[in-house]
């Protein structure tokens, strides 16, 4: 069993309260936990989109692969950022996962390939990246479990998805990154297990740490809305963004339960503060093409037609 | 079955006791002659009546009365008042010739019934004070005689080894001419009924059945025997076996079919009636039982031993119950229920009977909402648990639990999460377990635990002797620990947040992590608890229902008759379980609390709410206030004009000070008026008070410190009036009034002063006139000293502060000040609407601002370019996309799998709404759809309304870090996973737009913002295009909203034509008269139509078209508007009928049925030819197929269309 502090740190990264994992002090080198906490921190550097200090916490010349491949995805991250060049990083993971392919007896394997196939997935090479997280393999590590759910039901297999679950649950019944993966599912299926991960959700943001999490009352918040309780999901969201007014899910849950309650200028006012905050949030991005798409669909019918007076 | 002792005492041995029947007191009679009265719930002795010599055996409670009866071995049976004011020993009745074994109060007649060793039983007149009847049979002391609770019976018990059972309906008959006679007539009123003999030893005690016809009885044969009567006769039952010493007393359970002994074997046994088996013997170390009762209304009982009495339950009567949402779950008779709070259906669902014994009820239930199902815990074989699935809906007779249940053993069960639950096994380790009751993990809990409790997400709460531990089941630690007496419910406030925590007689109100609490002490019993949506938490003890602010400050809400076990608080009511757990509501008055915790919490708006909206008065609050440093709130509840003036000074509120003092009117409240007003600088207050208390020299010295002179002026003259001189003098001098001065001092006589004073002061003259009158002259005053010129004068005014008052004390002003200030209490909100029912007739004012021209709004209706325009033959795509990536087959479970079908292309196949579509973001088919449907051709003005409708059907979840969120789709029917069926959200309801939308586009009619209703109008005819409707219910709706936002589009829209005209053209009053009258022919609402009626009137009597105007006149009286406006549209009328003649011609006739053309504003009389437009139904002149509905700019008029949909 992990030490507390460990265990803490996992439940908030899974739980995605990034803000307090980057919060906790990296441990001393010698310290048996130093590897998997700065692992934590790391990633949740780059998941708050800031890689650079990722890779400032990641010492360069350390041969471990997970950390080698922790650096690999912040570079990715960074470099595709600034809209440079990024095969050469992509390679460099890929290298490192046919390095450890086989090898016993490294530390946190997991965490390398989850490292490779998020960038694979940010690259939309989904393919590889379920190759890289032994999907359907049955692999041992909820992380990987989790990322192959994730993309299984990104492309709408959830009964994939399901399958995956199920034999992940077998190795690690209960975690909570199972639990969570067992949700995410039910989010996408709907009926009652959606019930299921409204539960799951509402479990977790009732937890002790939380209440500063906005992740958690925002997937709490979308579980609400799926359900149809407006006016809940509403506050839930508000609840998220009173921790975090960026977040991108509660912005979006919020101004989805705006409108769905009638309250119609409300709900552009979230969606305003979505763009400035993520333009690249697939919300904005599909809004855009959508707005291309009404108007390539609507010349369709265009003729010179007069109001009639 | 549990033994709960609720009330011990020590003392001499007790040999009778008797419950009150309402109050919780007990009388006990002693061996040493004493009688105590005690209140059992408190725990304290009452009274003590010490009368008798020697033993008191015999003693009983009147049903009604205050009355207590005893009786002792003195053979005296005393009757007492037990009132505390009142206490004494009212009257002694002497007759008996040895001692008095039982006593007891008819529960209807005045009589008292004694059993005596003189081998008698005797009725005593308790009014009259006779005795009225001698029952003599038995052959050996008597030891207890009963009435029977309904009947004209008597049942006695005696040591000649026979119960007897007397008819005593002579006795009834004869009492009210009964005379204190002869010893002879008494035997004539009673007889022995039945004689039941068996037992072989002498019998203690006998008793009746409440209701059934069964007796009985306990004899030193150690044998308890059980009796039937007939009309005619009576027989053995039974013998319940068990005792190994006398058995003292036997008697019937009230309420269940059991039985209850106690004997000199020092125990209390109790036995099950139908069986006639021992269930349960409760032992007592050195104590022999002499007597024991039954509460008359109560599951209570008290015995009397060697060295007390105790008094008890056999069962805890809290039903095991736990409240999900608005759905309670509890166990009654063994059975579990659900009971709807708002409906109030209540139905059994599981039976849980063969979970421990027959009479031992459950303890707690936990829910699980996610999976349905409970555990039920039995403190049956010292703790088992029962975990079972909830069947959806009830029919018939519940099942039994034990058919599919999980069972295990263990003192303490609860869900901890969705699919775990913790037990406290025997051996005090705590093991969680999953649904198929497999221990996933086992902890040793860090202290001594007695009960565990739901703790928040992962942890338990865990309650030992002396404190409760929040302990973390994953980590397996202890995250906080609150010393608390022993814990024994946990009640968690709605959000999560707070948890309340039970114990005997403390309430601890702590946060989720047991970091703050407040500690509630309460000196009587506390039995449950729930908590109010706004954060108060109220609670019930045996007799009250109190409130607790998260603070700790706490009050009584009201009292109880019976305790009640608190499920849920939701306004005023209070869903709760009595002791036969049946569901009950109770309605409470939840002001005060809410007033306190608004206070608490600086919500003064609530505060202010409060106030005006109840009635929240009384001392208490006041003081409350006062103490709670709110004075200024406190004020306002306060009529009493003396303490409103205390408030009000204390406060520093000086306008209600001043205006409460103005009714008060005594000089001390002015005076601390001005005390109060001077430190806020308020010298005009300050003046007030002075003048009503006519303080003349403080006024006099306000104005020269304020530098009013004229003031002062007046001041002298009132002085003067007042002949006091020495106030004038002083106003003199303040004023600077060096004449006035010297005037005071020549009229006092003070001669030399005066002139001196005009020496000095330059006034020679005057000095001279004095000098004469002194009848001197200036020789005379050689040797008088020479003073300089006086420069005694007032201080010069830098800063006239007459006129206003000094910077305030209290800079800032107080938020109720501004609030209540002055009745501001009792008009809150101003209707903002502008309805056509106020006072004064705004409706014509409305109309006047109707008739003026500039209030044209520039509502631009595009002008036509009068294109040539084709008819649009484009055929629909059809079912393009049907049957498209179907084909996944069973793919590889490897990587590389193949994207599934996406949910929104499900939805664009599951619906043939364009809505529907709009929300899968399928905008092409939508608008082909629609194209189809309703005949849209130009799709530009709906952009914002897909987009937004797209939006509003999606949203997106965070799973793993740094890959993109999951995109969600929001379904209307969250229940169905199928997906033949799922539907995406409805964005847009007809319900939702007709309680936002429509109420203010009419509201924009009503207050004559045209351009807006237009606007708004248009806005729903839009939304209405993507409404899905479900019902045939729904269409209707739906076309008939879509028909009344056309009419009052086109009638809004053809007004706005005509002011433009009016303004533009101002000449052309034919168009201007036409339209009006157009307007009033559209189908509006009654108000808005009289608006529409009441311009065309207008507009046509203008024109002297009296014939029109008359007509549109009785249309407006037909709408029965107000009196006023009838009156008006009366002389209309009698103006057309005496001049029934038209000025212009205008093209309108009303005979002829007609629609309006709403491109050009023309009628189109029936029969002449007309296009419609597919969507509106609008009408069109013929010239206008194929151009744009000018209503919606959407649907092409005249386009071919297949309709709406049907619902589905």
């Amino acid at each position: 069993m992990d030490s507390d502090s460990l265990f803490h740190l996992k439940s908030q990264f899974y739980l995605g309260a990034y803000q307090s994992v980057v919060a906790n002090p990296a441990p001393s080198t010698d310290s048996p936990e130093y590897l998997p906490t700065i692992l934590y921190i790391a990633r949740s550097y780059i998941a708050l989109s800031d890689p650079a200090k990722a890779l400032s916490l990641l010492p360069s010349a350390s041969t471990e692969p997970a950390i080698r491949a922790v650096r690999a995805l912040a570079t990715y991250v960074q470099d595709k950022a600034a809209e440079m060049e990024t095969e050469s990083v992509l390679e460099e993971l890929r290298d490192l996962c046919l390095e450890i392919d086989g090898e016993v007896g490294v530390e946190c394997v997991d965490v390398v390939k989850v490292a490779a196939a998020t960038a694979f997935i940010q690259e939309e090479e989904l393919e590889e990246a379920l190759t890289t997280l032994g999907a359907g393999t049955g692999a041992k590590e909820p992380e990987c479990a989790a990322l192959t759910v994730q993309i299984y039901l990104s492309i709408n297999r959830p009964d994939l998805a399901k399958k995956e679950y199920e034999a992940a649950k077998r190795h690690a019944d209960d975690s909570l990154l199972i639990q969570l993966i067992e949700a995410a599912i039910g989010a996408v299926a709907g009926g009652p297990q959606l019930r299921t991960a409204y539960h799951i959700y509402a479990e977790q943001a009732a937890a002790p740490g939380s209440s500063t999490n906005a992740a958690i009352n925002a997937a709490k918040g979308v579980a609400q809305l799926l359900r149809g309780n407006v006016a809940e999901a509403q506050g839930d969201f508000s609840e998220a963004l009173r921790v975090d007014p960026r977040n991108a899910e509660a912005l979006v849950g919020a101004g989805v339960a705006a409108d769905l309650s009638g309250r119609r200028g409300e709900g552009d006012k979230y969606i305003t503060t979505l763009r400035e905050a993520h333009p690249t949030h697939p919300l904005v991005i599909d809004l855009d093409e959508k707005v291309d798409a009404f108007d390539e669909a609507a010349s369709k019918f265009s003729k010179t037609v007069s109001v009639a007076a | 079955m549990q033994m709960l002792t609720k009330f011990e005492s020590k003392s001499n041995r007790v040999k009778g006791l008797a419950f009150h029947p309402t109050r919780p007191l007990l009388a006990a009679s002693l061996h040493n002659g004493s009688v105590q009265l005690w209140n059992y719930q408190m725990g304290t002795l009452v009274d003590r009546f010490d009368e008798h010599d020697g033993p008191v055996r015999g003693v009983a409670i009147h049903p009604s009365r205050p009355l207590l009866v005893t009786g002792g071995d003195d053979y005296k049976i005393k009757v007492w008042d037990i009132r505390p004011q009142n206490r004494r020993c009212l009257f002694t009745l002497h007759g008996h010739l040895d001692y008095v074994r039982t006593v007891q109060f008819h529960h209807e007649m005045p009589w008292i019934l004694s059993a005596s060793d003189d081998q008698t039983i005797r009725i005593w007149n308790s009014t009259s004070r006779n005795c009225i009847a001698i029952l003599t049979g038995h052959s050996h002391y008597i030891m207890s005689a009963q009435f029977h609770p309904k009947e004209d019976l008597i049942v006695s018990a005696s040591m000649d080894q026979t119960v007897r059972v007397w008819d005593i309906s002579g006795l009834r008959k004869s009492t009210p001419n009964t005379q204190p006679g002869s010893f002879d007539n008494f035997d004539t009123f009673s007889t022995v009924k039945y004689v039941l003999e068996g037992h072989d030893r002498g019998v203690n005690f006998a008793s009746f059945h409440p209701t059934l016809p069964l007796i009985i009885s306990a004899a030193d044969d150690r044998q308890i025997k059980l009796w039937r009567m007939s009309d005619t006769k009576a027989w053995e039952v039974d013998t319940l076996r068990g005792h190994f010493n006398n058995v003292s007393s036997a008697l019937f359970h009230t309420r269940h079919e059991l039985l209850l002994s106690v004997g000199e074997d020092k125990t209390i046994r109790v036995w099950d009636l139908t069986r006639r088996t021992a269930v349960q013997t409760f032992r007592r170390e050195h104590d022999r039982f002499w007597v024991l009762t039954a509460h008359p209304e109560l599951n209570l009982f008290a015995a009397g031993h060697d060295n007390g009495l105790i008094v008890f339950k056999l069962e805890r009567e809290r039903p095991a119950f736990s409240v999900y949402q608005d759905t309670l779950y509890y166990v009654r008779d063994k059975v579990v229920r659900q009971h709807d709070l708002v409906t109030g259906a209540d139905m059994g669902l599981l039976s849980m009977k063969k979970l421990g014994h027959h009479w031992i009820q459950p303890r707690a239930l936990s829910f699980n909402p996610a999976e349905r199902a409970i555990i039920v815990t039995s403190p049956a074989e010292h703790g088992i648990w029962e975990f079972s699935a909830l069947p959806k809906d009830a029919v018939g007779e519940p099942r039994d639990s034990a058919t599919e249940g999980k069972r295990g053993s263990g003192t303490s069960v609860v869900f901890v999460a969705r699919n775990r639950y913790a037990v406290l096994e025997h051996n005090q380790i705590i093991s969680i377990r999953d649904l198929s009751n497999t221990a996933t993990k086992t902890m040793k809990p860090p202290v001594q635990t007695n009960e565990i409790f739901y703790g928040g997400t992962g942890c338990l709460l865990l309650s030992s002797p002396s404190a409760v531990v929040l302990f973390d089941i994953q980590q397996q630690k202890t995250l906080a620990e609150l010393a608390t007496p022993p814990v024994k419910y946990v009640i968690w406030s709605n959000d999560g947040s707070t948890v309340a925590l039970l114990s005997k007689h403390t309430i601890t109100i702590a946060n989720k992590t047991l970091t703050q609490s407040s500690l509630i002490h309460e000196t009587i019993r506390i039995k449950s608890g729930a908590w109010d949506d706004s954060g108060v938490f109220v609670y019930s003890t045996l007799n009250h229902i109190k409130y607790a602010l998260p603070g700790g400050d706490n009050g009584i809400i009201r009292t109880l008759e019976q305790p009640v076990y608190l499920t849920r608080i939701k306004g005023k009511t209070i869903y709760c379980l009595d002791r036969n757990a049946r569901p009950k509501t109770l309605t409470i008055d939840p002001t005060e609390y809410r007033f306190k915790l608004a206070l608490v919490r600086h919500n003064y708006d609530e505060v202010l709410h409060i106030i005006r909206t109840s009635n929240l008065v009384g001392q208490s609050i006041i003081s409350y206030l006062q103490k709670k440093g709110f004075p200024e709130i406190a004020l306002h509840f306060v009529q009493d004009k003396n303490t409103r003036f205390d408030l009000a000074i204390e406060c520093g509120n000086l306008d209600v000070a001043l205006e409460t003092a103005e009714t008060i009117d005594r000089p001390e409240s002015w005076g601390r008026l001005a005390q109060q007003a001077l430190k806020q600088g308020n010298h005009k207050i300050v003046e007030r008070a002075y003048q009503r208390t006519k303080n003349f020299e403080r006024l006099s010295f306000l104005y020269l410190a304020t530098g009013s002179t004229d003031k002062l002026n007046k001041m002298q003259k009132i002085a003067e009036i007042r002949g006091d001189q020495m106030s004038k003098f002083h106003n003199a001098l303040y004023a600077g009034d060096v004449l006035g001065r010297i005037a005071v001092l020549r009229n006092v006589g003070l001669l030399p002063l005066a002139y001196l004073t005009a020496k000095t002061n330059g006034l020679t003259e005057l000095a001279g006139e004095i000098l004469e009158d002194a009848g001197l002259d200036v020789a005379d005053l050689e040797d008088v000293q020479t003073f300089k010129a006086s420069d005694l004068k007032p201080p010069p005014i830098v800063t006239p502060t007459s006129a206003l008052s000094w910077p305030s004390l209290s800079a800032g002003e107080n938020f109720f000040d501004r609030a209540l200030a002055n009745g501001n209490l009792d008009n809150p909100d101003a209707a903002p609407y502008v309805g056509s029912n106020g006072a004064d007739e705004p409706g014509a004012a409305m109309l006047d601002d109707w008739a003026k021209p500039d209030v044209l709004a520039g509502e631009d209706i595009p002008a036509g370019d009068g294109d040539g325009w084709d008819l649009d033959t484009e055929e629909p795509h059809g079912e393009a996309e049907e049957g498209e990536g179907a084909d996944d087959g069973e793919a590889d479970a490897a990587a590389g799998a193949a994207p599934g079908i996406k949910e929104t292309e499900i939805w664009v196949r599951n619906s043939p709404f364009a809505g529907d579509h709009v929300a899968a973001g399928s905008f092409e088919t939508a608008m082909q759809l629609l194209n189809r449907q309703v005949g849209a051709v130009n799709f530009e003005p709906l952009k914002p309304l897909f987009l937004s409708v797209y939006r509003s059907s999606h949203a997106y979840l965070a799973f793993n870090a740094s890959v993109p969120p999951l995109q969600l789709h929001i379904r209307r029917n969250p229940d169905e996973s199928s997906p033949s069926r799922v539907l995406p959200v409805l964005t847009r309801t007809l319900a939702t737009i007709k309680s936002t939308e429509l109420i203010e586009a009419y509201r924009a009619v009503a207050s004559n913002k045209l351009a807006d209703a237009a606007t708004a109008f248009r806005s729903i005819l839009l939304s209405l295009f993507l409404v899905v409707v479900k019902t045939q219910e729904e269409a209707v709706q739906l076309q008939e909203l879509i028909e009344n936002c056309r009419e009052y589009l086109l009638g809004v829209s053809i007004e706005l034509e005509r002011r433009r005209i009016a303004q533009a053209e101002p000449g052309n009053v034919r168009r201007n008269l036409e339209l009006a009258a157009y307007f009033a022919h559209c189908k509006l609402q009654a108000p808005h139509l009289q608006l529409a009626l009441r311009s065309a009137i207008r507009a046509f009597a203008k024109a002297k078209n009296h014939a029109s105007a008359a007509k549109f006149a009785r249309r407006l009286i037909d709408l029965k508007p107000d009196a006023k406006i009838v009156a008006e549209a009366r002389k209309v009328l009698a103006d057309g009928d005496r001049n029934p003649l038209d000025a212009v011609e205008v093209a309108y006739d009303d005979f002829t049925e007609f629609e309006i053309c709403a491109a050009s504003y023309t009628p189109i009389y029936k029969g002449s030819p007309s296009v419609k437009d597919p969507f509106t139904g609008a009408s069109f002149l013929p010239e206008y197929q194929g151009k744009l509905c000018p209503l919606t700019e959407v649907t092409e008029i005249g386009a071919a269309a297949s309709g709406l949909p049907a619902p589905r």
